[in-house]
């Protein structure tokens, strides 16, 4: 530790108690005195000394060694190295290491919605594509990712409505349909596939009034679809099957013609032409499945077509 | 108008690793560390307290470095945790808890406002010697030193807001 004398005392005082009092060196008592003193509106220059062999910060003698400085301060060899890998407290460390264990937490536990979401959106994707069956199975796996979400679960019922469309079970794609159509937008065209559910579900149970009904309530509402059209004859043809009321017969046999017409060769108009054509002739309902099944070749003009 | 000591108390998470990025780079490069706050009920709210560094490197990634830390934390908690809540509309707790961690997080994620300063001196000197990283960095540095002007307007808290909320409903 180094002494210094005060200029105006001339007593030996602490390096580190003395000051800078203009160009003079001072003890802490002749600073003070000289501080009251003096005039309010010049104020001193007053500058603390530093002992460069005391470390500022433990406050460790160094003797007649001058220690190293950081920040220009005198600091000890065990206070640099301690300045220089200042530690972490231990609630930071446990702080971090939770932060570290939440964010993986985090990510593993909202997984789930990320993948249902890439799903649900490859579903759109695929739809607008026109894959149905990825946009199906996708929808699904959303689904199945994220079953709290009423969204996606209306979503896979869109798809089940359309499957079960597809391989005519009318009855559970009614029920499908419907739960999607209480969540899904109008772009998805719900109410149109909830009225084809309904016209299958009338055909199936043989309630051909109710099958006439919507038909012709569908072919009012758009009376340039073919395949609409083609279900009016359809249903006119069942109409027919039942009553023998030749006016019917007459009336599908025009709906279908119309049907051909606007349907210009599209695939599939021939066979369902062919099962109302086959109805008409035979006065007796089947189905499409039987109807393939008793006709594999297909069926014109009275008799099944021979290969 | 809110005190912003009270935003800074709403979200302390992000004081905390905002002062624990400081002292990470710190220590990093070898700077000597004097004091330092991890959070207080003042004004700042946290410190560190180091000796000058004269390298531009060292005093970049010390100025700078919680804004990347910060950043990369506030996105790396909410974008996971946005999906259940906006895109399903899932109202979990956890979900909630995890959003206002990282946009608290997010929202210390500017350097103070003597970072800013004592980086942008930093970098004028440094891209007149010539040094690169000043150089490439200048636009960076300049963004930071104009947000501390502007974080007035809470410009710091809406950047918070921004990554963590913004950036998600781009992605999903």
């Amino acid at each position: 530790m180094r002494q210094v004398l005060c200029d105006l005392c001339k007593h030996t005082v602490p390096m580190n108690d003395a000051f800078i009092l203009g160009e003079a060196t001072v003890c802490g008592a002749c600073c003070e005195n000289a501080q009251k003193e003096s005039n309010a509106d010049a104020p001193l220059s007053i500058r603390q000394q530093i002992d460069p062999t005391v470390c500022r910060r433990c406050n460790s003698d160094g003797g007649n060694l001058t220690l190293p400085t950081v920040a220009g301060m005198p600091i000890c060899e065990a206070c640099y190295v301690y300045m220089h890998h200042y530690p972490f407290p231990a609630w930071i460390k446990a702080s971090a290491v939770g932060l570290a264990l939440l964010i993986v937490f985090a990510t593993m536990w909202n997984l789930r919605f990320v993948r249902g979401y890439r799903e649900m959106h490859g579903s759109m994707v695929a739809l607008g594509q026109g894959d149905v069956v990825l946009a199906d199975s996708m929808a699904h796996a959303a689904a199945r990712h994220v079953p709290e979400s009423l969204d996606l679960a209306a979503l896979a019922s869109y798809f089940d409505g359309l499957a079960n469309l597809r391989e005519n079970k009318s009855a559970e794609a009614l029920t499908s349909l419907k739960r999607a159509g209480e969540r899904l937008p109008p772009s998805f065209g719900v109410d149109d596939l909830i009225l084809q559910a309904r016209i299958g579900v009338a055909f199936d149970n043989k309630n051909y009034d109710e099958y006439l009904a919507l038909a012709t309530q569908e072919a009012k509402e758009r009376p340039n679809d073919a395949g609409i059209r083609a279900m009016e004859a359809s249903a006119l043809a069942c109409k027919y099957v039942a009553t023998g009321n030749e006016s019917l017969r007459e009336q599908a046999l025009a709906s279908l013609k119309l049907a051909k017409d606007l349907a210009a060769g599209a695939p599939g108009m021939a066979n369902y032409e062919q099962r109302i054509l086959h109805r008409l002739s035979s006065r007796e309902v089947i189905n499409e499945n039987e109807f393939n099944l008793r006709f594999p070749h297909g069926w014109q003009d009275g008799k099944e077509v021979q290969q | 108008m809110i005190p912003g000591i009270l935003v800074a108390i709403a979200t302390f998470p992000g004081v905390i690793v905002h002062e624990m990025a400081h002292m990470l780079f710190c220590k990093w490069r070898g700077v000597a560390i004097i004091d330092v706050c991890f959070f207080r009920f003042g004004n700042p709210v946290g410190y560190v307290v180091h000796e000058a560094v004269e390298d531009f490197t060292t005093s970049f990634l010390v100025s700078v470095g919680p804004f990347f830390i910060n950043s990369l934390l506030c996105i790396l908690i909410c974008l996971p945790a946005y999906v259940p809540v906006k895109v399903f509309g899932l109202e979990h707790p956890l979900s909630y808890v995890l959003l206002w961690l990282g946009i608290s997080i997010g929202m210390h994620a500017f350097p103070s406002i003597q970072d800013g300063q004592g980086l942008w001196h930093a970098a004028r000197k440094a891209a007149a010697r010539g040094n690169i990283l000043a150089i490439i960095s200048f636009p960076l540095v300049v963004a930071i030193y104009a947000a501390n002007v502007l974080s007035f307007f809470w410009l710091d808290y809406l950047y918070g807001i921004g990554i963590g909320l913004g950036l998600p409903s781009l992605i999903f």
